[in-house]
Formats: C-alpha cells, sequence, structure tokens
C-alpha cells in the first residue's frame, strides 16, 4: 500500500525535478553569467529529458501492472490507477517542459 | 515503516506514570470535553471553537474587503470621478486584496478544515489542538496590525503584492509598507501552523479501518493543499523579512545600486503567489466533491482520477510563477517554459471538472440551495480557467497585461473557484454550527443576486480590458469607450453586494426561525453527519471502524440506532483524558492513543507575546519588542513542559486491542508534525538559496567583487555540521531504549555541536560587510537564518537534558529525542549546505 500510494506523487515529482533541472538549464545559459552555450543548453536538456521521460514510462508501466494482478482489493486498484493517471500528466507534462528548448533558435526567440 | 519497535509499559489499568495523570478524575466522560464558561473560554483549543472563530474572523474580513471592493466600483462609476482621491484609491485597492487573499480566503479555508476534518475522519478533536488556537491567535493579531494601518493614516497603498523599489524606503517613507510586511508575516504564521496541523490530523488521526482510499475525498484535497502550503508560503516569508530587513535595517537586497535585484522579489512574491490560487481553489474545490455526490445520491465518479488530478495540479501549480512576470524582460525561452507549464495545469483541472459532471450525469441532482452554488462554481469557473488558458499564452498575456482583462480573469478564477463553493458550503455545513437549516427560499435569493451581479460585474470587465483600460486607474476620461461598461461593473457590484448582505440576514434569522436540523439533514454518507446536529463537543462518544468512503451509506448499523450507542473505539475513559485513536498512516490500522490537551491559556499568552513584539517593532520600541518575544518563549516554554503520557499500554475498546499512549515511533503524529515543520524549514532555507543563486547568475560583477567567507573556518563548519547529523542519528535511536540516564549525554552533545556549528559559521562570514552588497546580504540571511535554528536546538536540547535530569522522563517517554533527531538532522544539512555555499562562493565558481 505505501509503494501503491507513493506511486501517485512520484510521477510528479520527477516532473517537479525535471522543471526545476529545464528552470535552471536555462538560466544559466540565458542570465548574464551565461554558463552554458546555447549548443550545450539543447544537448543536456534532451539526454535529461530522455532519462526522465523513460523512468516516466517505467512507472506508468509498474503502476498499470499492479493495478491488474490478481486479487487485487479495491483500495490498492483504486491507488494504481491513480499512479497510472498521474504518470500520464505527468509524462505529457516533462515532454512540454522540452518543447522551448526545441523549437526556440535561442534565449530571446 | 518504523524501524524498530518501540518501549512500552503495561501497566494495570488503575496506574499510571507518576505526573501523567493530568486528566480530570473528578469528571465523567462528557464533562472533561465541555468549552469552559465565561471568560475561559478564549482558554479553549477544541477544534469546534477555533474553526468557528477562524470562520467568522475571516467572513468578517470579507465583509471588510468587500465594503472596499464597493468604494472601487463607486469611483470608477463614472468618468473623472473625484469620490475617492488618488491615495486613497491606492489604500482601498491595495488593502481589498490584501484581505481577500491573506485574511479571508486562506483562514475561511483553514476555519473549513479545522472544523471538519476531526469530525470527517472520524476524530474527537485535532491532534494539536494549541497549535490551532495558536494559529487562530497569531492570525487575529495578523489582521488587527494590517488593520490599524487605516487607524494610523498609513494603510499600504503599494498593490496587494508590494512590488519593490516602489515599496521600499526610498518611495514609501512611510510606515504603510511595514504594517503590510509585519502584519501579514505574522498572520502566515496561521498559515503555516495550520498546514503541519492538517497533515497531521488527517494523516494518523483517522478511525479505525479508514484506509487513504476510505477517506472522504475532501480529505485529500485538504492534505494536498496543505503540503502546497508548506512549500508555497515560505517564499514569501523569505521575501518579507528580507524586505523588511532592507526598510528596516538598510540591508540592500533589492537595491541595483549594491547588486540587488527588484525582479527578486517578484519571484519570491509569486513563487507563493500562484500556488496560492491553487491553495484557495482546492479545498473549495474539495468541497464541491463533498457536497455533489449527497445532491447526486450518488458516490463521486472517478474518486482514483480525482486524487490524481489533485496532487498532479499540486506540483503543476508551483511550475507557473513566471507567468505573472512576462512583461519584465525575461528571456523568451523561460516565458515559453512557464507558458508550458501554465497550460498543462488545465488538464488535471479538467480531470477534475469532469469528474464532476460525471458525476452530475449519474442522477437527477436535488436542486437545494448548495446545488445552485455548485453550477455557480462550474459556470464561472471554468469560464475562469478558459481566459486562464488565454492569459497563459506570452502573445496574448503581453496585450492584456495589467489590463482589466486580467481582473475578470483573476475574479472569476477566485470567486468561482473559492467564493461560491464557501457559500454553498455555509449553507450546506451551516447544521453542524447552529443545528437549524438556512432558508431555502432566502438562499435562492442569495445566490441568483450573487450570481447575477458577479457576471454583470466581472464580465463587462474582459470587455474593458479588451478596450484599453489599465488595472489600478483611480479615474478615466470619458469618450474611449470604458463609460457604459464601467456603470455596468459598478451595477452589478452592488446586485452582488446586495446578495451578501441578504446571506448575512439569513445568516441571523435562522438562528431564531430556522428550522431545527434533524439527523443527516442532507442525507450524506460521510461521517461528520453521524450525530443529530449539533454534534457532542467530543464529536463522537465510542470511534466506529469505517469500511467504506460513505459509511452512512453503506454501513447500516452507523444509523439505526442512535449516535451515543454506535460502538467503537475509546469508550472506555480510563484516564479520564481528552484522548482519539491514533493510526497508521497509510493503512488506517489502529497503532496508537492519542492523548489531547485540556483548555490551556499558553496558546493566547504566546501569540500575545508575538504580537506584541511585531507591533512594537513598527513603533521602533526595541526594549518592547524584546519584552514580547520573552513572554511568548516563556508561553512556549510551559506548553513543551507538560508531563508526558507516551508509553503506556491501554485498552482501546476495539475487542481487546491494548494500545500504547502516544507511542515512539516514526509513524506517530509527533513526527509527523516535526516531518511537516522542516518541510517547510526547508522551503524557507531553499528561498534564501534561491535569492542567493540569482543573484550570483544576474550579476555576476557584484558576486565577484563581494569578498569571500573565511575558507577554514567554512570547512570546519561543514565537520561540526557532520557531527551535528551523528548525534541526530543517535538521538533518534536513543528514543527506543529504555535507558534514560544516559540519553542526558546525546542531548548535552547535541547542543554543544549545535553551539560549535553556529560560532564556526559566524566566523567564516565575519569579514563579510553586510552591508556592502545584495550578495553578501544573503550571505548573513542565511547565517541568521541557520543560527535561528541552532538556537532553538540548543534551548529544545537543554530542556531534554533537564527533564531527564529531575526524572521527568520514564522509559518509554523519549519521543523528543526522536523528533529532535530529525529536527537535527534537517538542520545539520541546512548548516552545511550553508557552510559549502559559503566555500563555493569563495572560489573560482
Amino acid at each position: 500500500m505505501k509503494g501503491l500510494t507513493l506511486g501517485i506523487a512520484k510521477p510528479v515529482l520527477l516532473w517537479a525535478l525535471h522543471f526545476a533541472t529545464m528552470y535552471a538549464l536555462i538560466s544559466a545559459a540565458c542570465a548574464p553569467r551565461a554558463l552554458l552555450s546555447p549548443e550545450h543548453l539543447v544537448l543536456t536538456a534532451v539526454a535529461i529529458t530522455v532519462v526522465f521521460v523513460v523512468l516516466q514510462i517505467i512507472w506508468m508501466w509498474s503502476a498499470h501492472s499492479k493495478g491488474r494482478r490478481p486479487g487485487l482489493t479495491p483500495d490498492a486498484f483504486a491507488l494504481a490507477r491513480a499512479a497510472w493517471w498521474s504518470g500520464l500528466i505527468s509524462l505529457i507534462a516533462t515532454i512540454a517542459n522540452l518543447t522551448p528548448v526545441l523549437i526556440l533558435p535561442g534565449c530571446h526567440g | 515503516m518504523t524501524d524498530r519497535t518501540a518501549y512500552v509499559v503495561d501497566l494495570p489499568e488503575d496506574q499510571t506514570y507518576s505526573g501523567s495523570a493530568k486528566g480530570a478524575p473528578d469528571k465523567g466522560f462528557e464533562r472533561i470535553w465541555d468549552a469552559p464558561p465565561g471568560i475561559r473560554y478564549l482558554s479553549s483549543v477544541s477544534h469546534r471553537v477555533v474553526g468557528k472563530r477562524f470562520l467568522v474572523t475571516g467572513f468578517i474580513f470579507f465583509l471588510i474587503a468587500g465594503f472596499l471592493a464597493l468604494l472601487v466600483r463607486t469611483q470608477l462609476i463614472v468618468p473623472d470621478n473625484t469620490f475617492l482621491d488618488s491615495e486613497t484609491y491606492n489604500q482601498v485597492f491595495t488593502m481589498h486584496g490584501t484581505i481577500m487573499m491573506f485574511l479571508f480566503a486562506i483562514p475561511m479555508l483553514e476555519g473549513f478544515a479545522v472544523h471538519l476534518i476531526p469530525l470527517m475522519v472520524g476524530a474527537r478533536d485535532l491532534v494539536f489542538p494549541r497549535l490551532g488556537a495558536f494559529g487562530y491567535y497569531c492570525y487575529l493579531f495578523g489582521g488587527i496590525i494590517v488593520l490599524s494601518s487605516f487607524v494610523f493614516d498609513a494603510a499600504p497603498a503599494g498593490g496587494w503584492f508590494m512590488y519593490v523599489p516602489l515599496s521600499t524606503s526610498a518611495y514609501t517613507q512611510d510606515l504603510s509598507a511595514d504594517f503590510w510586511l509585519i502584519g501579514i508575516t505574522f498572520a502566515e504564521i496561521a498559515s503555516v501552523t495550520a498546514a503541519v496541523e492538517i497533515i497531521a490530523a488527517i494523516l494518523c488521526t483517522r478511525a479505525p479501518g479508514m484506509s487513504l482510499t476510505k477517506m472522504p475525498i475532501f480529505m485529500w484535497y485538504l492534505l494536498v493543499t496543505a503540503f502546497m502550503i508548506a512549500v508555497g508560503f515560505p517564499p514569501l516569508i523569505i521575501g518579507s523579512i528580507l524586505l523588511e530587513a532592507e526598510r528596516l535595517l538598510g540591508l540592500p537586497f533589492f537595491d541595483i545600486a549594491l547588486g540587488g535585484d527588484p525582479l527578486l522579489w517578484q519571484h519570491l512574491f509569486w513563487l507563493f503567489g500562484h500556488p496560492e490560487v491553487y491553495i484557495i481553489f482546492l479545498p473549495a474545490a474539495g468541497m464541491v466533491a463533498t457536497m455533489l455526490p449527497t445532491f447526486v445520491g450518488k458516490p463521486l465518479f472517478g474518486y482514483g482520477f480525482a486524487v490524481a488530478a489533485v496532487v498532479t495540479m499540486g506540483f503543476l501549480s508551483f511550475g507557473l510563477w513566471a507567468h505573472h512576470m512576462f512583461a519584465t524582460g525575461l528571456p523568451v525561452m523561460s516565458l515559453t517554459l512557464f507558458s508550458a507549464a501554465s497550460t498543462m495545469v488545465a488538464i488535471p483541472t479538467g480531470v477534475q471538472i469532469f469528474c464532476f459532471l460525471a458525476t452530475l450525469a449519474q442522477g437527477k441532482p436535488r436542486m437545494d440551495v448548495p446545488m445552485l452554488f455548485i453550477f455557480g462554481f462550474l459556470f464561472i469557473f471554468v469560464l475562469g480557467g478558459l481566459t486562464g488558458v488565454m492569459v497563459a499564452a506570452v502573445p496574448f498575456n503581453l496585450q492584456a497585461h495589467d489590463s482589466y482583462f486580467v481582473v475578470a480573469h483573476l475574479h472569476y478564477v477566485l470567486i468561482g473557484g473559492f467564493v461560491f463553493p464557501m457559500f454553498g458550503a455555509l449553507y450546506y455545513w451551516m447544521p453542524q454550527f447552529t443545528g437549524r437549516m438556512m432558508s431555502e427560499a432566502i438562499g435562492r435569493w442569495v445566490f441568483w443576486l450573487m450570481f447575477i451581479g458577479f457576471n454583470v460585474t466581472f464580465f463587462m470587465m474582459h470587455l474593458t480590458g479588451l478596450r484599453g483600460m489599465p488595472r489600478r486607474i483611480a479615474s478615466y476620461p470619458e469618450g474611449l469607450g470604458w463609460d457604459r461598461l464601467n456603470m455596468l461593473s459598478s451595477i452589478g457590484s452592488y446586485i452582488l453586494a446586495a446578495g451578501v448582505v441578504l446571506f448575512v440576514f439569513d445568516f441571523f434569522w435562522h438562528q431564531r426561525n430556522g428550522l431545527r436540523a434533524r439527523r443527516n439533514p442532507w442525507g450524506a454518507g460521510t461521517l461528520e453527519w453521524l450525530y443529530p446536529p449539533i454534534p457532542p463537543g467530543f464529536n463522537f462518544h465510542a470511534i466506529p471502524e469505517v469500511r467504506s468512503r460513505e459509511p452512512l451509506w453503506d454501513q447500516p448499523e452507523l444509523l439505526d440506532r442512535p449516535a451515543r450507542e454506535v460502538e467503537g473505539a475509546l469508550r472506555p475513559t480510563i484516564d479520564h483524558r481528552r484522548e482519539t485513536m491514533g493510526n497508521d498512516p497509510i493503512t488506517g490500522a489502529p497503532m496508537q492513543i492519542v492523548r489531547l490537551p485540556h483548555p490551556t491559556w499558553v496558546p493566547l499568552i504566546s501569540a500575545f507575546g508575538l504580537a506584541l513584539g511585531f507591533g512594537a517593532t513598527l513603533a521602533s520600541a526595541y526594549w518592547l519588542v524584546a519584552v514580547g518575544f520573552a513572554i511568548a518563549l516563556m508561553g512556549i516554554t510551559a506548553w513543551v513542559w507538560e508531563p508526558s503520557d507516551s508509553g503506556v499500554l491501554r485498552d482501546s475498546g476495539l475487542r481487546g486491542l491494548r494500545l500504547p499512549v502516544n507511542v515512539v515511533d516514526t509513524r506517530s503524529h509527533l513526527h509527523i508534525a516535526v516531518v511537516g515543520t522542516m518541510l517547510i524549514s526547508s522551503a524557507l532555507f531553499a528561498s534564501l538559496l534561491f535569492a542567493g543563486l540569482y543573484l550570483w547568475n544576474t550579476q555576476p560583477h557584484w558576486a565577484e567583487t563581494t569578498p569571500p567567507a573565511e575558507p577554514l573556518m567554512a570547512g570546519l563548519a561543514l565537520v561540526a555540521s557532520l557531527a551535528v547529523l551523528l548525534l541526530g542519528w543517535a538521538s533518534k535511536r536513543a528514543a527506543f531504549g529504555a535507558k534514560v540516564t544516559p540519553v542526558i549525554a546525546v542531548d548535552l552533545g547535541l547542543a554543544v555541536s549545535a553551539a560549535a556549528l553556529g560560532t564556526l559559521l559566524f566566523f567564516s562570514i565575519r569579514a563579510v560587510d553586510p552591508y556592502g552588497s545584495a550578495y553578501a546580504a544573503v550571505g548573513w540571511s542565511l547565517f541568521a537564518f541557520v543560527a535561528g535554528y541552532l538556537a532553538v536546538m540548543i534551548y529544545w536540547s537543554l530542556i531534554n537534558a533537564l527533564r531527564k535530569a529531575v526524572g521527568a522522563v520514564k522509559p518509554g517517554q523519549m519521543l523528543p529525542n526522536l523528533l529532535i533527531g530529525t529536527f537535527a538532522r534537517v538542520v545539520a544539512i541546512m548548516g552545511g549546505a550553508t557552510a559549502a555555499a559559503y566555500l563555493l562562493a569563495g572560489s573560482a565558481l
């Protein structure tokens, strides 16, 4: 039960971490200190996002299989379903975080 | 979940530890729970009393803020109006926003939470009644400080967001900004204490059998909201303290001439400000999710979907703060990131709305007054959400920025998303407060007046905004196409106000003439309706076992007999104490018996001391500040010195199950509360670190020219933080043991290592001039923050040692060591991070 409950929060925590990372990368590239070049920004952001997306998909698959286990209590089923939906929303949101880095030619558009 | 077994003592029922029998042996069960009469009523800590205080005070603030809104609308009813001068107009709209956001919306939701949580989860009181009472008094005194600014002709006039540099001493030389910063910061103590209380109460004091998935859906909403408060409020608290420090002490956090940045304030403010909208909306949506199934007669559709949506909204809402800053010149790439997140939040919001609609589709709803308000919520909030998606788009946002379109949007979201559900909730739960039903006929008038008045007022503002009318202007020339729209908006506001006035009339009228409410008057499924309104002060004679999400629908044994005869836990009152059941946070299995405090003056005295300290700061009477804080410290010491009840086994009344009282366990309510408190503390610390990193990144010149901290001392501080970490771990381990006296060494070790860490951090930063640059000032703030926590740790450790030395602690009663162990480890990490930041800031980076 503990694992299933945490399963609801895990994907969105991952999204939050990804959002903070994207914000930090963009800030590192676009603030006056200019720690990152635009090319490094894109490469780093894509690499990190791929890792996060894979994790999100694994957790969604895990929630899905837990929800199909035989003899599952209604409580556990409700938690597994909530975890899957939380995973789906977080997956879309994680991909959305990457879009500005991919579609814009530079910090100032 | 727990890592070791707690030490407990199985004493006979007629024996207790010496010093722990602080009950009332001469009183029967019902009298133990009676609220004290006369003036001693102020010492009551019962959730029923405190909840009502929050609701009544919050509603009074709502009426005051509403009156100020009418002044605004009267000023704008015709072009070139001279009803209010510009300065007064600025004060009026600033105070309107401030009161509505800080003194009405959040406290009202706290009031509902404080009152309803124990009734809905099957507890006899909130888990920390004194904390709830303390929070209320902080809120009340903070509100009085803010409101008293009118009396001193120093009402804040810089907008509810207090943007710098307008609110710095250079541009606001009077005390108006100080009233805002000090009063609001003080009132926010109530919010963060409520967050801790809500988290611990929902997780730790549910009825036997009420697992997380059998909780009423409202509890999920409140739980997520409480976590959001814990993370969302700290940036504003830190921002307010930094700004007040700049005004009072001259530290240059936001001074561009010394490497500060006005945008730092906006970041900190909106890191709070945007989640605040969801903090207000989510509990209201939770009320809707609770009321809707009652009127449809079916369970909420998609409980799991709704839970997932609420949890994801809680997180996503933190990624939106900069969409309030689209016009400040942030890099376009950042704008797009925030735009994406702002659009994303529509998905979980939509999931919730579809859950509501699907529930409606399952049956034919009874159109009672609360249901009307639910429809009002759905209609208005969805419109507000749609314009929210519009303003999430950067190009449209830049066009609509600071125009009346935004005013319309935010009122559709906040009034639709909070005020309408709140009025519905007041009609729905009023029998819980007064024992009578409010008038259906008058209620319908209230709804329609409010609904029509609201839409006439605010729908027009979309149009005035699109026609270019900026916000916050005190007058406008005629002939710009704004005249009729403003006239209609003002007329609408009077209609809306008439609805509110009629509600107030109904409130007083029904207390004498309303029908007496019968048991479960709406036919609800949740536990708060088990007793005929008004439920007794102890909520439950015996706490029933729960096997369903709608126990009153699915468990016939609860309603087929008088409520006082319903079977359950804790019917026997062996020790004549106030007590309730403590459970495993996830499964809901009974785990302990939680002892609750009796009425006490301590919360009022402590809050009064703090109010004196904060208020005297405004008057620059610093000796009085010291007196105030000394009173608060004495009050809090008396609070924590109470004899411990933990470690004794008692009969729970559930099939012979014997449970420990206040068990030493990481799942206990006190430990969960400490974890919640440290979450808030970590968010405060992270806000300061964010400020430092932000200035380091955006003002590289100032970061490089600020003298570095002393590296040797910073390195030693890092080592000292490791010592605190290890001793914190040792303290936690010792808490589970049976030997008391040797643990005194751990307590003293914690005090000494904390003192060493504080001293070393001081010597690290001593040579840096805090007035030299904003970056240096943030460095000193980090030290001051950690030093404050270390001081608490030293004081707490010494009290723990003293209590053991005088024999006030028996085996099995070392819960404080478990708590300080967790506290110390987090403080050690903060201290270590500060030392590391000093080292890194002084290195080549």
